[in-house]
């Protein structure tokens, strides 16, 4: 993937058949891992990807996002839950973008964690809107220990597969 | 060097730390706000609708505090364990045929409940319904 720095320190670059073949791939793992460990309560790899496409890849993961927010609708149909799609992934994207030079493999588990642990509170947002304040924290409350669970395994899985992601993608530059 | 280093191991110690006190929270939230079954006997209405038509209406007395029990005592909802809970495929004897993508859907009070058949804890005079509802789109 080409990709140029600016002055200012942010990477822009046009989109060659290169990059596109890259961000197709890498939407095609998000998408299916996703599927693969549908069955596992908030157990996934959708939020270490994100963070790892968006460090590699800037503002160019939001692509990857979109497309793979798109992928899940048509799979299980575009219900409620679908239009938090639309936003919690690209929150994840904009704060690794933003906070893109820490290294330490432990303060992005810890990222990750705080953002499984907030995946409910972000996911009830469109509740509010739909059914006001006591639909959403009905729906907040009932899905925290699932948050829970989500916050410990982004964690550990963080934890586990930051390095072998990073270089991993880190070589597809 | 040997500084930032100390700086560093401080910010992961106070980020895992934050974390830890934030999951705390959450779990402390969950205790005090996550509903609860009325205790003593309480009698709930029960309704099963298939293609817009009641096919059992039926009042339950019981004593437990969350809907899955009471119906099952009545012998009334059947499905397969997952990892959210049970999954009911079958009320009142009709099955819902994922093959034609058929699920029930749960309203409590006539609004679609927030948590599954294990969760959705139960008070007098509550109205419980079941719907059967085609389509996963």
């Amino acid at each position: 993937m080409r990709i140029d720095k600016t002055a200012s320190g942010s990477r822009s670059s046009k989109n060659t058949t290169k990059d596109i073949v890259i961000l197709a791939l890498c939407t095609a793992l998000i998408f299916v891992q996703q599927v693969t460990l549908a069955g596992l309560p908030n157990i996934e790899l959708v939020s270490l990807l994100v963070i790892v496409y968006a460090k590699t890849f800037r503002f160019k993961s939001l692509y990857i996002i979109y497309v793979f927010a798109f992928l899940e609708g048509v799979c299980y149909g575009f219900h409620i839950w679908w239009i938090s799609y639309l936003y919690v992934w690209t929150i994840l994207a904009l704060i690794t973008i933003a906070l893109h030079p820490l290294r330490s493999p432990f303060i992005w588990a810890v990222i990750s964690g705080v953002f499984g642990l907030c995946f409910g509170a972000l996911c009830a947002i469109p509740y509010l809107i739909a059914g006001g304040p006591a639909m959403a924290i009905a729906y907040w409350v009932s899905g925290i220990p699932f948050d829970l669970i989500h916050c410990m395994s982004n964690f550990v899985l963080c934890l586990l597969l930051w390095k072998p992601l990073t270089t991993l993608t880190s070589k597809m530059l | 060097m040997k500084k930032t280093n100390t700086n560093n191991k401080r910010n992961i110690i106070i980020s895992i730390a934050a974390l830890i006190v934030l999951a705390a929270v959450f779990f402390t939230a969950y205790q005090f706000l996550h509903p609860r079954g009325a205790e003593g006997t309480k009698t709930i209405h029960f309704n099963v609708v298939v293609n817009n038509e009641t096919i059992k209406s039926v009042d339950i007395r019981t004593d437990v505090g969350y809907l899955r029990q009471a119906l099952e005592e009545e012998n009334l909802i059947k499905g397969e364990e997952g990892a959210y809970g049970l999954w009911v495929s079958t009320v009142a004897g009709r099955v819902a045929d994922s093959g034609k993508e058929e699920w029930w859907a749960l309203y409590k009070n006539d609004g679609l409940s927030m948590t599954g058949v294990d969760d959705t804890p139960i008070e007098d005079g509550d109205r419980i319904e079941y719907r059967l509802t085609v389509g996963y789109n």
